[in-house]
This record gives structure tokens, sequence and C-alpha cells, in this order.
């Protein structure tokens, strides 16, 4: 999952994408309006972290051309402004969600999940491949009882493919989708995390739950 | 009393009932004057007729008293109890004759040579009444026969007659003892007689008891009146006040935009609406400046408390190795330290505001004072590879009070420090004015404009591009430096030139005269 946290206050931008970052997300930031509108532009993101208050072009207006632009990424705003009519405004110009400063960590991610799901036809926060159960609000993996132990990098690997089964995913987007704008990681992480899912998930000798196809990228199936 | 419309009333009733009683008691007094002016000339009238019938006659060596009164035309003074009687002196006190009404009992004598006596006297039945003395010569005629002896005769028409024969040798026994010369006085014949002539005053008294009444009435009734009149008159008067008093009611903190229309308002109350409109006009500015003030600070507390508590909470979502605790824990002091000085900055302006800060002023040096103000940013400015410049004339001193224009600086090489460009100077040049002493703090890497000078004084107003670059200043350190400078009795002045920002301050003069 990919996430864009457009914030000027230091503090926040850096314990922020610290903390996002540790939960599996790739976090690209900035604390400029223009340059958060060119980043939001340029990328796909799942997510978009927006403030209000910004230098160069403010949050508002930001979002604004975003939404002219035909953008329909999910915005998440965040803001000091607690007034009713800014709230409005805020959702009114097209954002999904608000969050009022201060406000708490695990509040923020929640929301995140949550619109996340929104992304995809399956609103349910447990996914159910097989006898593989995945708790996206906890980022617990199960087979049958057995719980399985994933690294954040792996879980969010494992949920993209997982929201998206049966349809093929290119390397590409996976990589997209896990790593950060400014990451130098080359496309070929994305077979070596495939790798270590596979190992994890799956039982040894039979088929895999990830399936290569061979050109495109890899599919998610239900298997054994 | 709390009430205007009761004071009025009652002011009005208590005058209203003064004037009226006053006005009564004159009405009352010329009335009483006049009917006993009028019972006097009756009196009077009557008096003289009876003197008109009272003769006398010398006769040889003796006196003849002739009294021929017709009692029947003075009405009552033939009866006993008629209201009326008379009463005859000869002027050495011997009584000629009274009328029936007297009784038995002597009537108060009581004369004046020159005019006629009145005066409230009892009559002999008791009643109130009031007599005339009148002293007088009765008239004289010469007879050659004389009277031996008083004879009064009363006239089938009702004329008492009586006549009195007056021997020179009269009879004075009482004053015999005395000495001769007054014996011999009296041994001549009285040539004058005194006659009082009184009627009882009922019917007046009655009368003027009838004239009291009706006045105390009347007088009575009119006050009513005049207090319902005047309730009246005072509720539709005072219409204006209540209205005045139901649309200052009706302000609540929320309606503080609201004004008293002062239009149709009566002159007098309109200073007081004009007085509380403008009363209204600074409590408006006030609270909007306290909301505006309010929501800036919950604005600017939110901020740095999302940071703190986001950084705990991210630190706090795992277990971590004691480096990373320790670098979360410095962020958050770094934190803890603006909002600090934030806090502090807003509990002095408020202080400035209120013109709480004691002023203790003392002669500063000022080259000391920069160099002091500078020591806690050197660090920063280290970092940021900048150079500080201070040129300031030898000695350049100023009285004022340390603490705050030590605030002054500080805020100043701050600002400077913070958004000056690295590896740039930050210019401290002091100068000596007639008036006292300048400095001038200022930094290259400007990017205002010059039109955004009239705002850098506000609370919380920030350059945009500023606040990109720092992340840490608050927004109150210039409205702080120049509230210092208001309460020090300088001047803090902004220019942007060539994207060098400079603050020019203006210290009070120097009471010595040095520097």
């Amino acid at each position: 999952m990919r996430i864009l946290l457009i914030e000027d206050y230091p503090p926040l931008q850096k314990s922020l994408s610290k903390g996002l970052r540790e939960a599996g997300f790739a976090v690209d930031v900035t604390g400029d309006g223009n340059e958060g509108l060119w980043y939001a532009t340029g990328n796909t993101y799942d997510v978009i972290l927006l403030d209000i208050m910004l230098p160069g072009m403010d949050g508002l207006s930001l979002l604004k051309k975003l939404r002219e632009q035909g953008n329909q990424t999910n915005v998440l705003v965040l803001t000091a402004k607690s007034e009713l009519e800014d709230r409005v405004n805020g959702l009114d110009l097209g954002a999904d969600d608000y969050l009022v400063k201060p406000f708490e960590y695990e509040e923020l991610l929640a929301r995140i999940r949550v619109l996340v799901r929104r992304e995809y036809s399956d609103k349910s926060p447990v996914l159910e491949i097989g006898k593989l159960k995945i708790e996206t609000a906890a980022q617990r993996v199960w087979r049958g009882k057995t719980e399985i132990e994933l690294t954040a990098r792996e879980y969010t690997l494992l949920e993209y493919l997982a929201r998206r089964t049966g349809q093929t995913v290119s390397r590409n987007d996976i990589w997209e989708h896990l790593y950060e704008f400014d990451s130098d990681a080359s496309s070929n992480v994305v077979d070596v995390y495939v790798g270590y899912l596979r190992r994890k998930l799956d039982k040894p000798g039979k088929e895999s739950m990830i399936r290569t196809v061979r050109g495109r990228g890899y599919v998610m199936e239900e298997g054994s | 009393m709390q009430s205007l419309r009761s004071r009025i009333l009652v002011g009005m009733m208590v005058a209203i009932a003064f004037l009226l009683g006053s006005y009564g008691v004159v009405v009352y007094e010329a009335a009483r004057r006049a009917m006993l002016a009028e019972f006097d000339t009756a009196l009077l009238a009557q008096a003289s007729m009876l003197i008109s019938g009272v003769e006398m006659e010398f006769e040889g060596d003796g006196i003849e008293i002739e009294i021929e009164i017709d009692i029947s035309r003075v009405p009552g003074l033939s009866e006993k109890t008629g209201g009326t009687c008379f009463q005859l002196w000869l002027d050495n006190g011997k009584v000629v004759t009274r009328s029936p009404g007297t009784g038995e009992t002597d009537l108060e004598r009581f004369c004046d040579e020159d005019q006629p006596v009145y005066r409230d006297i009892t009559l002999p039945d008791g009643r109130s009444g009031r007599g005339v003395g009148i002293l007088f010569e009765p008239t004289m005629e010469h007879k050659g026969k004389s009277v031996q002896k008083n004879e009064i005769k009363i006239a089938p028409d009702g004329t008492i007659i009586k006549k009195l024969k007056w021997n020179q040798t009269g009879d004075h026994e009482d004053d015999d003892d005395e000495d001769e010369e007054e014996a011999d006085q009296r041994q001549s014949a009285p040539s004058a007689m005194i006659l009082v002539f009184a009627r009882n005053t009922d019917q007046m008294t009655e009368h003027l008891a009838g004239l009291r009444w009706i006045l105390l009435l009347a007088g009575g009734a009119v006050v009513i009146l005049a207090v319902l009149l005047t309730s009246v008159v005072v509720s539709r008067g005072l219409r204006p006040l209540n209205t005045v008093a139901e649309n200052i009611a009706s302000i609540g903190a929320k309606e503080l935009d609201t004004r008293i229309p002062t239009e149709d308002m009566p002159t007098e109350i309109q200073p007081v609406a004009v007085t509380l409109n403008d009363l209204l006009e600074r409590l408006e500015s006030a609270f909007y400046r306290e909301r505006t003030l309010t929501a800036d600070v919950a604005h600017e507390l939110r901020t740095p408390i999302a940071g703190v508590r986001s950084t705990i909470e991210v630190a706090l979502s795992r277990v971590r190795n004691p480096e990373e605790y320790q670098e979360s824990l410095t962020d958050c002091l770094t934190i803890a330290a603006v909002m600090q000085s934030l806090v502090e900055n807003l509990l002095m302006l408020a202080q400035l505001d209120a013109g709480q800060v004691p002023s203790r002023a003392e002669q500063i040096d000022l080259q000391e004072l920069v160099t002091s103000s500078f020591k806690p940013l050197s660090d920063r400015a280290g970092e940021k590879d900048l150079d500080l410049h201070i040129d300031l004339p030898e000695g350049l001193s100023c009285t004022a009070d340390r603490e705050i224009l030590s605030i002054v600086m500080s805020n100043l090489l701050n600002n400077a420090v913070s958004y000056a460009d690295a590896g740039g100077t930050i210019e401290v040049i002091g100068k000596t004015t007639d008036n006292g002493a300048m400095i001038t703090v200022a930094n290259a890497g400007c990017t205002l404009l010059a039109d955004g000078i009239p705002n850098v004084f506000d609370r919380f107003w920030r350059g945009d591009k500023a606040r990109a670059n720092t992340g840490s200043h608050c927004g109150l350190g210039l409205s702080l430096v120049k509230q210092c400078m208001d309460f020090l009795g300088g001047l803090a002045e902004v220019e942007i030139k060539d994207e060098i920002f400079s603050v020019n301050l203006t210290l009070p003069a120097d009471p010595n005269g040095e520097g």
C-alpha cells in the first residue's frame, strides 16, 4: 500500500512516515503543497494524507486541483482547524475523510485501512482465501489454526495480492505499492518477497497459492 | 428607591402637594382676611349706628347722657342669646349701659384714641366672637334742665332710651384716696365714652371651615389626579428608556454587532445610547480579537500536540532499542520547548496587553545585550554557518527594562537565525540619535514581499514560505517585539529591501545623556 503524506510540520512528518512505514506502507513525504500535487498526479497512491495549512499551496486548493484532474485517490484530510466550516469545506471539495489534530495514531491507521478497503469490492476486514485467513485490522495471518508470522512488507504484499485474488498483478504494480518514490530498490525485489511469502504460506510439496504468470506477473489463487 | 418612575412620581407628589398646600394656605388666608375685613366693617357700621344714638347734654353743673338706640335695627341685639351685644362705658370706666346679650357679665373693655380696635373675644354666652372698641365723644347738647336720675326707657319699638344724669361731683368713690391732682381731673365731666360692640363669629368660622374643607378636598383630588397623570406621562416619557433597556437586554455575546437605534430617541437618552453603542463596538472588537486569538492559540497548540502524540504513539507501537526511544524523546523535548515558548510568549503578550508587567528601567549596555542574547542561538547559527556582525558605537547604551529589551533582542536574533540564508550574515547595526539609540537587526534571505509588512506584527501571522523553512516558530515573535517596544515607549519598524529583512528599533531617550 502506498501512501502520500503531505504535511509541513517536521515532527508529524517524521513520526507518521516512520510509523506508517513500520506498518508496512510505502510512504512518500512532502511538506510543500505544490510538490504534493506533483507527487499525487505523477504516481498512484492508495491514500493521500493531506494537511490543510501548507506552504506553496494550501491543502484545500490542492484537493480541488486533484479532483479537477479526475484523480480519484482516497484523500484523508488532517487539519488543526476543528470548526465545522473547515471540515465541511474539506469534505465538499472531495475529501474522503478527515481527522482533527491532535489525533490518535491508531485511529489514523484504522481510517487508512478503511480507505484502502474502499478501493476493493470486498469491504470485509477479514480476507479468507482457501484455508488462509487474513485479519487486516490486526495484520495477522492464519492458516487453519496456525498463525503465520510475516514481516510488514511481506504482509503488505500478501494483502495486496489477496485483495486481488484471481487477478494477475504486474511486478511493476506491486513494486509501486510496496516502495516509495525515491526508493532505490530494484524491481526484482518483488520476486524476492514473493519467494519469502511462498516459503511461509505454502505447505511443502503442494502447489503455491501465488502462481507466476510468465511475462505478466503474479496471481493469488485459492489453491489447496 | 431604585425606580426612576417612582422617584419622579414621589417627587412630583411632594412638589405638587407642597405647592397646592402653599396655594391653599394663601387662598385661605386671603379669604379669611377678606371675611374678617367685611365682618369688621359691618361691626364698625353697626357700632357707629349705636354711637349715633348717644347724646350728652350739659345741664348746669351736670351732664345728661341720652342714649337712644334702636336695637331692633341690629339683628340679635335685643335678645339675650342673639349673639350680638354691646357695652357702653364712660371713659372713666363707669358702665353706662349694656345690651341684654351681655347678661350680667362685663364685656372686655378696649379702645384706642385714634382708631377703632378690633379684637377676638369670648362672648358672655361662651361663644367666640369679635368685637370693636371705640372711644368716642358723644354729641354735645346744652339744655336748660337737668335730669336728676338715670332713667332707661325702652320704647315700644324696642328702642332703649336711657337717660343718665351726670353730676360734676359724680360718684367716683373708688379713687377717693388718690392724690389731689388726679382727683381734680376726674372731677371734671367725662368728655368721651367707650363702646365695645361684639358679635359672634360662628358664621364666619363656619364659612372658613367650609372653605378649608373645600381647599383640602380639592387639593387632595388635584394631588391624586396629578399623580395619576404624572404616572401616565412618566411611563410614556420613559418608554424610550425601556426600549433601550430591552435592546440592551437582548444583546448577548453573539449579537455584539447589534447597535441601539438612536434616530428617534429623545435627546436626553441619546448620549447614553451613543455611549453604549461605542461600548458595544469596543466590546465587539475585543470579543472578535479574543475569539480569533483563542482559535489561533488552539490551532497553534494542536499541531505540536499532534506532533508529540504521534511521535510517542509511533514509538510505543512496538518494542524498540534504546537509541530509537532516545530519538523519540529528543523529538518530543524539542516540540515541548516550542510549545513552552509559545505559551510563555502568549502569557507575556497578555501581560503586556493588560499592563501587568512592572517596569524596572536601568542602564543597559547594548553591546553586552546583543552578545548575551545571541549566545543561546550560536549553536543553531553555527549549523547554518551564519555570521553575526555587530556594529555598535563604543558604549552605546540606553535606559530601559532589561528583561523586556532582551526579549525583543532574543526574538529578533532568533528570527534572523531561522530565516537567514545559510552561510549568510546577521547584521546588528546601532547608532546614536537625537532621541536615544537606534538598532537595526537585518538578515538576507527574505522571501517576503514589501506588501506583507503591515501584517508582520500580527499574532500568528507567518510569511508562507517562512513556515516551511523552520517549522519551529509560533508566529508570535514579531508581535511580541512590537508589544514590548510599545511598552518601553520605543518603536519597531520593519523594512524589506533587496530580500534583506530588517527591523529598526528606536529606543527611548537616555535620560543621562550618555552614549
